[in-house]
């Protein structure tokens, strides 16, 4: 039992991947590896069937399209075409998130169960929310919006910028936390059969949920954020 | 496993990068083809659009003047007729006339030849009767008594007819 325990919190560590020998040694966990990996399978991924676009198109062009297509009017529909230059990061985030939530079908330890990489996703999101609110609103009409509708909830509404960060960020990361371990949990008392449908839900639909939770709540809240009365 | 530390900033980097790759390589030129593709779209339904109505305005064009040159025609046809019918009736009317002046000539010479004829019977009857009296009477009484007589039996049997 204790043996067990001992694999477990090895297993919740995060590990650092190598160390790169300049200014003292810079580390670099191995999330960052995961991250890197999926960042190059994207990109590769877009480079190669991006090529040669047709206006008809063909095969793999109408898949992508399709992706494409959809993130496109998902995030238009909360947005509104004043949003529409917020797509793209949007889109961007929902790909690495989905990404990493279902890199770990391949068996590398997904990226968003390290606290760094949610709580920079969420920093980054707040970042985007409250830099849209500026340019919509400018500086003076962002401030005043923090007193409305009554200048008594101020301090909420300047809570609110430390909280929804924090509520993105736990919740991803509890979320990839919690079925994380329940995933070790059940490869090591049952290695046999058992993880696939375990991992159907924990991996791919949990994953894919809060893949949906983490944009659509950003999404809403730069909604919120560049709407003006 | 709850540890925030400068690791951090590599995730800032990465979404940073990645952010602008997937922009440059992904959503970019996606986005930018289906936005091509449903301006053509609109383009060619809208040039479809002006074609069809140019095509409805020309059509209603050609009917018109269709329909004018098809009353044109009629015109034509009527006018052709009447002229048509003007000169059948004058030329019916034309033939009328001489078939009617020549029965009334013809009508008039047999009408001059039965005077003729019948001035040549009574000639010939009152030259008969004077024979017949002058045998009968046995004498001849002079010429103008005979004729006088003659006439005043004529006028009598042309009295009694």
């Amino acid at each position: 039992m204790e043996a067990f325990r001992e694999e477990l919190l090895s297993q919740l560590d995060c590990k650092i991947s190598f160390v790169i020998p300049i200014f003292g040694g810079i580390p670099v966990p191995s999330s960052v590896v995961a991250t890197w990996l999926i960042m190059a399978f994207l990109v590769l991924f877009s480079v190669v069937f991006v090529r040669n676009l047709e206006m008809i198109p063909t095969r793999m062009q109408n898949y992508l399209e399709l992706i494409v297509g959809w993130v496109n009017n998902f995030f238009e529909e909360i947005l509104g075409e004043e949003g529409k230059c917020y797509i793209p990061y949007l889109g961007t985030v929902a790909l690495y998130i989905a990404c990493a939530n279902l890199i770990g079908l391949f068996g590398i330890i997904p990226p968003t169960k390290d606290l760094n990489v949610t709580a920079a996703l969420s920093i980054m999101s707040i970042i985007v929310i409250e830099y849209a609110g500026i340019r919509a609103k400018g500086l003076k009409k962002w401030v005043k919006s923090f007193a409305e509708p009554i200048p008594l909830i101020a301090p909420i509404n300047i809570l609110e910028i430390f909280i929804r960060p924090l509520s993105l960020c736990m919740r991803l990361f509890g979320n990839v936390l919690g079925a994380f371990v329940v995933m070790e949990l059940i490869k090591i008392c049952i290695p046999f059969v058992m993880p696939v449908p375990f991992s159907l839900y924990f991996d791919i639909f949990d994953g894919l949920i809060q893949t949906y939770v983490f944009v659509f709540l950003t999404s809403l809240f730069i909604k919120e954020a560049i709407e003006v009365e | 496993m709850l540890k925030l530390d400068w690791n951090i900033i590599w995730t800032f980097v990465n979404l940073i990068v990645l952010y602008l790759l997937m922009k440059k390589f992904l959503f970019g030129p996606v986005t930018e083809i289906m936005e091509k593709r449903t301006k053509s779209i609109e383009d060619s339904l809208a040039e479809a659009k002006s074609k069809n109505e140019e095509a409805n305005q020309i059509k209603a064009e050609y009917e018109v003047a269709l329909k004018q040159s098809e009353l044109k025609a009629e015109e034509i046809v009527k006018e052709a007729r009447e002229r048509a019918n003007i000169v059948y009736d004058k030329t019916v009317k034309e033939a009328e006339e001489e078939a009617a002046k020549i029965i009334a000539n013809a009508n008039r010479a047999i009408e001059v030849e039965k005077k003729k004829s019948m001035q040549d019977v009574e000639e010939h009857i009152i030259d008969l009767s004077m024979v017949a009296a002058a045998k009968i009477i046995g004498e001849n009484v002079n010429k103008q008594t005979n004729n006088q007589i003659m006439d005043d039996f004529l006028a009598e049997v042309g009295a009694t007819k």
